[in-house]
């Protein structure tokens, strides 16, 4: 399903002396299969964004499509719950959202209000929890007797097992260490490049941004003030310093060596291996002349 | 420099029959230093953390501050005066409807006359800079100012020591940089020895000393320096190198014979520099 | 809505009854209360009325927030009225059409009755529309001071208060947090019979508790780190000031329950 937003605009608490602008002029188009960042700060109109996108929030002006759903100010779309169905939304902090006495209860919860018959669900359920990285015996345990990093997993799960064909992260690895953040983006990159979803990710990690993403948009007071490939925007250090923002490591590396040696090196270059290669090249360079 | 604190031989479990979640933990705090105290979620840091105001007591083993031991009921609010601690989440923590009850909360506790109060808490706040924020409610604040809030409400207690026990954790980057900031002026300015309590290396390689723990261990204590040339052991147990160091492993496992260990990214580029020179 | 919850229906202004002394609000409120109960006549009643009225011009609270205050007994008002009117037999009798039968004293009693209700909510909204939760409780916990040695919590029950108002908009966000990632995973909070919908808030209140608990565990944690340890030898910030303009309303309040007191009939 390919996303098109046009002119999108979002006014809380509208007509109120509270009024506030929360998204002005938004359009973009998200092509089926799409892994988009988006970045921006606190308050910058992210989290507002991609409530639209299925329906939690409505536009107050401009429009939505999403597949054959349209999403209008002032209009209703009935059929709000299918829209939902096929896009899952992993929100911050989403082991807050488990309540099942068992972990089995909480992942089908999502599916069985769609319609999916238990055993179905059960089926997904008991492949999920181990594509999440825990094991069948955790399915009968209480969600609440987990660590933290292992909640996020559950409630992961949870969403995944609705099937969604779009999936919004909204900053997934927030407040987990090291290992589980490499953990659980290596897991949602596998299922983007597996089951051919749409991503729309919502992150502060510049990195995860650049090794991930076909196409980053970055919001600012609510509006887009930048958006392209990877190396479009990120080549664009002046744009995102004037934004309060960094370029990722391995760009910055690549942008010092190229100053030091005076020379060019390849723009793409988002992995440490990557960055490495980059490296060595000019050493050899050097080795061969 | 002289032993702020001294945890001697510190084992704790929060159950009996349960694993101890802390095992033999010995380590000293000095003066005016900034310690890191690195480990991966579950390593045990923030129940040592616990230990060094006497909110959680040791099972095995002692815990002085300043000579005041954690364990005596006479000397425990002694101790948490000395030692203030902002915890990971900045929602719960704040206690009061305003910026400037809430720094005054502490006071209240210490039975402070309300002038000096007053004074104490102007002085406070405008040290974390959030003077145009004073009258403020809680859920009008961005983390990061929160967090600011609460490290003005432990220094209006005048304490010898602040940790941070993952206070970052929950914040954007942008609040990151607010609350390190700050804690570093306090240091530079004030002589705060600062216990910042993290699993973040690039926030510890900025430390005067290190301790790293797994499993309810010290399994390493050092300089920084020191601590980042086993790159494979902090890996092993989850935690994330800085980049300048990922490169610069990467690079000698290559076979490029680079010298000294870097931290920044301007060093890694020079050394690289004067290799190619040196070819 | 966020707002209201938070502020109570509080009105910020800089007027004499907005600068009064929580102390002050509280006590003549209080005195207030009882004092209607003396009027008994329609002398009594127009000055309670004046005095009532003043008090609201004073405050300079717009007329639609009084209003506003008293929608909801605005119909317990009028039934009262009306079942006085045609209930009480007493006095000559107005008018009757066939088995209603309006007695003088049935209007004079309704009459009576309904002035006493809306005097009593006009004051106790005016009471809250100038004073902040956080002010009335503090109002409270000092007033109520001297029964600690009885027994009373009252340090502790002031604590609670404040830590309530303080946490409400914050729970309330958490609230709106949750509905949206389960309406996310298809739940539906707001249609169907009602046994369905009883249901359909599990998914909602229990994420709701267990984040509650969590909260008070960590709160009670940091205030225990800052030094907490009840209320014995605490100092406090909010300093309540007493001067002449509190006097002059406490003079006020006793020229007024004597002036009733006299015109008792």
């Amino acid at each position: 399903m390919d996303i098109t937003i046009k002119d999108l605009e979002h006014l809380y608490s509208k007509g109120t002396p509270f009024e506030r602008i929360a998204l002005k002029d938004v359009d973009l188009s998200i092509k089926q299969g799409t892994f988009l960042s988006i970045i921006g700060h606190t308050g910058s109109g992210k989290s507002t964004l991609i409530q639209h996108l299925n329906g939690l929030l409505k536009p107050t002006s401009g429009s939505i499509q999403i597949g054959d759903f349209h999403i209008k100010s002032g209009e209703k779309e009935k059929r709000l719950k299918d829209l939902r169905k096929h896009v899952g939304v992993v929100f911050q902090y989403p082991e807050h959202q488990l309540f099942e006495e068992t972990i089995e209860k909480d992942i089908i919860f999502g599916p069985m209000n769609f319609g999916v018959a238990e055993d179905e669900a059960k089926k997904r359920a008991a492949h999920l929890i181990d594509l999440v990285g825990l094991d069948q015996s955790f399915l009968q345990r209480s969600p609440f007797d987990l660590s933290g990093g292992q909640m996020r997993r559950v409630a992961i799960a949870g969403v995944l097992a609705m099937k969604p064909s779009i999936l919004i992260l909204d900053e997934p690895t927030a407040g987990l260490d090291p290992r589980g953040r490499k953990e659980i983006m290596e897991l949602f990159y596998r299922l983007h490049n597996e089951e051919n979803l749409t991503t729309i990710l919502v992150t502060h990690s510049m990195e995860d941004a650049a090794r991930y993403s076909d196409q980053i948009v970055i919001m600012e007071k609510g509006t887009v003030a930048l958006q392209g490939t990877p190396v479009e925007v990120f080549s664009d250090a002046d744009a995102l310093t004037a934004l309060s923002l960094d370029v990722p490591e391995t760009m910055q590396f690549i942008h010092r060596l190229e100053t030091r040696f005076g020379t060019s090196l390849p723009k793409s270059v988002f992995t440490l291996e990557e960055t490495v290669e980059a490296a060595v090249s000019l050493l050899r360079k050097e080795e061969r002349s | 420099m002289s032993d702020l604190i001294s945890v001697q031989n510190v084992s704790f479990r929060y159950q009996e029959e349960q694993p101890y979640v802390l095992n033999n933990v010995s380590l000293t705090v000095q003066k005016g230093e900034w310690l890191a105290i690195v480990g991966h979620n579950g390593s045990g840091k923030s129940t040592l953390a616990r230990h060094l105001n006497g909110l959680l007591q040791p099972e095995k083993g002692d815990v002085l501050v300043e000579g005041y031991n954690s364990r005596d009921e006479e000397s425990i609010w002694e101790v948490r005066r000395r030692v203030g601690i902002v915890f990971q989440n900045p929602d719960n923590q704040f206690v009061g409807t305003s910026v400037r009850d809430d720094v005054a909360f502490g006071l209240e506790n210490n039975g402070v006359p309300r002038d000096e109060m007053i004074e104490r808490i102007t002085e406070s706040i405008k040290r974390v800079k959030m003077e145009e924020y004073m009258d403020q409610e809680p859920h009008r604040l961005s983390g990061g100012q929160k967090q600011r809030v609460a490290i003005a409400g432990i220094v209006a207690l005048r304490p010898s020591i602040v940790i941070l026990d993952e206070a970052t954790s929950m914040l954007d980057p942008a609040g990151r940089k607010e609350v390190l900031e700050t804690m570093r002026e306090l240091k530079e300015e004030e002589g705060m020895t600062v216990i910042s309590i993290t699993h973040d290396l690039e926030e510890a390689a900025k430390a005067d000393r290190m301790i790293v723990m797994n499993k309810g261990e010290v399994i390493d204590e050092g300089l920084p320096k020191d601590i980042f040339q086993k790159g494979d052991m902090l890996e092993e147990i989850g935690l994330d190198l800085p980049f300048p160091l990922q490169m610069h492993r990467a690079l000698k496992e290559r076979g490029f014979p680079l010298d000294s260990l870097t931290l920044s990214q301007e060093e890694l580029v020079d050394e690289i520099w004067t290799l190619q020179s040196k070819i | 809505m966020m707002q209201n919850i938070i502020i109570g229906q509080y009105v910020p202004g800089k007027s004499y009854v907005h600068n009064l002394d929580p102390r002050a609000k509280l006590l003549t409120t209080f005195l207030f209360v009882i004092i209607v109960f003396l009027a008994n006549n329609w002398i009594s009643y127009a000055l309670l009325g004046a005095f009532t009225l003043s008090a609201i011009g004073v405050s300079r609270i717009p007329i639609r927030f009084i209003y506003n205050g008293l929608k909801p007994i605005l119909l317990i008002i009028i039934l009262t009225f009306l079942l006085h009117v045609f209930l009480t037999k007493e006095g000559p009798l107005l008018f009757s059409l066939g088995f209603i039968e309006v007695y003088q004293g049935g209007v004079e009693q309704g009459v009576f009755i309904s002035m006493r209700l809306l005097f009593l909510i006009m004051i106790t909204s005016l009471l809250t529309l100038t004073t902040t939760p956080i002010d009335i409780t503090v109002g409270l916990e000092t007033l109520l001071g001297p029964f600690k040695r009885f027994g009373l919590p009252v340090h502790e029950f002031a604590l609670m208060m404040s830590i309530a108002l303080r946490f409400i908009p914050t729970l309330l966000e958490e609230t709106e947090k949750i509905m949206k990632a389960q309406a996310a995973r298809g739940a539906q909070f707001s249609t169907g019979p009602i046994k369905e919908r009883l249901k359909s808030i599990v998914p909602l209140l229990v994420p709701l508790f267990v984040s509650a608990f969590k909260r008070a565990e960590d709160l009670a944690m940091a205030m225990e780190a800052r030094g907490y340890r009840g209320g014995e030898g605490r100092t406090s910030i909010r300093l309540l000031k007493w001067d002449a303009k509190d006097s002059l309303l406490f003079v006020l309040l006793l020229l007024l329950t004597t002036a009733l007191i006299l015109l008792r009939s």
